[in-house]
């Protein structure tokens, strides 16, 4: 059975002396992670961490976090990441839907981790549940599971083994070639981006260097002084590189990676005119992997995420002129390859049961041009995305509408150049008596959610449109 | 100044409970030097700070000055704010 630690370690057994990640100026190569990895996975042992037991991970980027990832997938346990930002109401939510036997959390205030035995990882703290099984679900060696918040009646939580995450890395290295002499400036969070990225990288013997700031100086010093090859970063990311005014270029880097949410192209054209680099727009789903970048024609054709890569198939489902769509067929997007999800957990829905005749539907809206690339223009349903983050409008709108206040409300995504989408509210108040304030509604959300969920503008109205047919609230604006 | 613009005192002060009440957590102090990378800042809760300003001072931060010179402290922040306020 094969196991992603073992793949690692086999990187490990190569280029023990290379760099594995790079911390500001710590440098941890292979053979280091590996021995932190051991002596982890030997301290979460003995902690009473099992095979096959689901594990939460709340971490900040670090060296630790994928010390830790790695530790349990040597002991066959699931990691389960867990957004850094969540408040305790939401982490409590994790553990409850996956029954977590544990979280593993950067702040303080559970159990007392087994102290001075691994000196590069600051201590972590370790909550154990009131889950202690072990899942084996329908035989199924599971690496990953994404929680994926909602609402009753969504599904939750994405399930990976590790056969089908090492399947999905091979099938994106065709298109990128990471090799060892790759190093990989990292910006986003790792509770986000992980098994398509961090696991190829660290298979390859590539060197992953963490952003250390945001300020396009100190980015343009490290991509410098550690010598990338590659960046993995977000459209705003870039907008903040592009408008350095110093003369460092970026001869080192052979390719820019933007992801998390659609490329404007004011961005690339800005970055392409400062550094002579065009920006490749990759297209990833956390149930399928990075299945689209735009490594052959950035330049030529910016704002498309490229052709679909080798080992997949695209598909357009009900194609139709779309407004927006640049007089483009659009339609529904599906894909069919490898590397997809093995299920969703909680119902638990199996592969073949989730998927439509073998193929993925996406929910995004798009249209191939003639030679065969992808160009996005929308979603089909509500989710929104705030600068990478997605936010899903029922959870935001359950939490507002649990103010004593608030009759009922209606949680949308306004356009915004710089985040992409912003969440927006319209809220109603009961008996129209406006005794609160947008304020200590923000303020009230804040309590139990992650702060990119809480609206940033809410407007306060006497009805919330429904469709006639089905009483949904209509969230268009 | 233009009408309805508010003073650079009241720029600091704006920004200063903003910070404290939804970027940070309780338990870190936010003073008008403080320096906000140093204090956890990261690129979202940049973002969180370009959208605050918009909404409130009606100012759209060009990205030339989205810098560690200008955006380093509540203190640089509030004097960005001030001199795009004057050439408005």
């Amino acid at each position: 059975m094969m196991n992603l630690y073992a793949l690692f370690r086999d990187a490990a057994g190569r280029y023990p002396d290379r760099p594995a990640v790079i911390d500001k100026d710590i440098f941890v190569s292979y053979r280091e992670l590996d021995d932190m990895i051991c002596v982890l996975a030997e301290d979460l042992n003995a902690f009473g961490v099992l095979p096959r037991q689901m594990i939460g991970l709340c971490f900040v980027n670090s060296p630790a976090y994928i010390a830790v990832t790695y530790a349990l997938w040597k002991l066959d346990a699931v990691v389960v990441p867990i957004d850094a930002d969540f408040k305790e109401a939401e982490v409590r939510q994790v553990c409850d839907r996956m029954q977590l036997s544990a979280v593993i959390h950067h702040q303080g205030g559970g159990d007392s981790w087994p102290t001075g035995s691994c000196p590069k990882v600051e201590t972590p703290f370790y909550f154990r549940s009131m889950y202690s099984g072990t899942r084996s679900e329908s035989g199924i060696h599971m690496a990953f599971v994404r929680f994926t918040s909602g609402t009753t009646g969504t599904r939750k939580g994405v399930v990976l083994s590790h056969e089908r995450i090492h399947e999905r890395i091979c099938a994106v290295n065709k298109a990128l070639g990471i090799t060892c002499a790759d190093r990989v400036l990292w910006t986003l969070p790792m509770s986000h981006h992980f098994v398509s990225t961090i696991v190829l990288y660290l298979a390859c013997g590539a060197g992953i260097v963490l952003s250390g700031g945001i300020w396009s100086r100190a980015i343009l010093e490290t991509i410098q002084r550690h010598h990338v090859t590659l960046l993995y970063a977000s459209p705003f990311h870039y907008s903040l590189l592009a408008a350095d005014t110093s003369d460092q270029m970026m001869p080192g880097v052979r390719m820019a990676i933007s992801t998390a949410s659609g490329l404007p192209g004011w961005i690339h054209e800005r970055f392409y005119r400062r550094f002579q680099l065009p920006l490749a727009q990759a297209y990833g789903i956390i149930e399928i992997g990075l299945v689209c970048i735009n490594t052959d024609r950035p330049a030529k054709k910016p704002d498309s995420v490229g052709p679909v890569l080798p080992d997949y198939q695209v598909h357009i489902k009900n194609p139709q002129t779309y407004p927006g769509g640049d007089g483009m067929t659009c339609g529904e997007v599906f894909f069919r390859g490898p590397g997809f999800f093995d299920a969703y957990f909680d119902p638990w829905i199996d592969q073949t049961s989730a998927l439509v005749d073998g193929w993925f539907e996406t929910g995004d809206i798009g249209g191939l041009d003639a030679d065969g690339y992808l160009y996005l223009y929308g979603r089909k349903n509500h989710v929104i995305n705030t600068a990478g983050m997605k936010v899903f409008p029922r959870e935001v709108e359950a939490e507002l509408n649990r103010h004593p206040e608030v009759k009922e409300s209606c949680v949308y995504g306004r356009k915004h150049d710089r985040l992409g989408q912003i969440v927006a509210a319209r809220v109603v108040l009961h008996n129209g008596v406006a005794e609160v304030d947008s304020a200590a509604l923000k303020a009230f959300c804040r309590r139990n959610l992650a702060t990119y969920k809480v609206p940033e503008y809410i407007d306060f109205t006497e009805y919330i449109e429904k469709t006639p047919a089905t009483g949904k609230i209509v969230r268009s604006l | 100044m233009g009408d309805g613009d508010m003073a650079y005192d009241e720029v600091e002060d704006a920004l200063l409970a903003f910070l404290r009440n939804e970027i940070f957590d309780p338990g870190v102090e936010i003073r008008a030097d403080t320096h906000l990378i140093a204090a956890g800042l990261d690129s979202f809760s940049l973002l969180r700070i370009l959208v605050f300003i918009e909404k409130t001072f009606g100012l759209r931060i060009p990205e030339a000055e989205i810098n560690e010179d200008r955006m380093s402290t509540v203190k640089n922040m509030a004097g960005l704010i001030d001199e795009l306020q004057q050439n408005t």
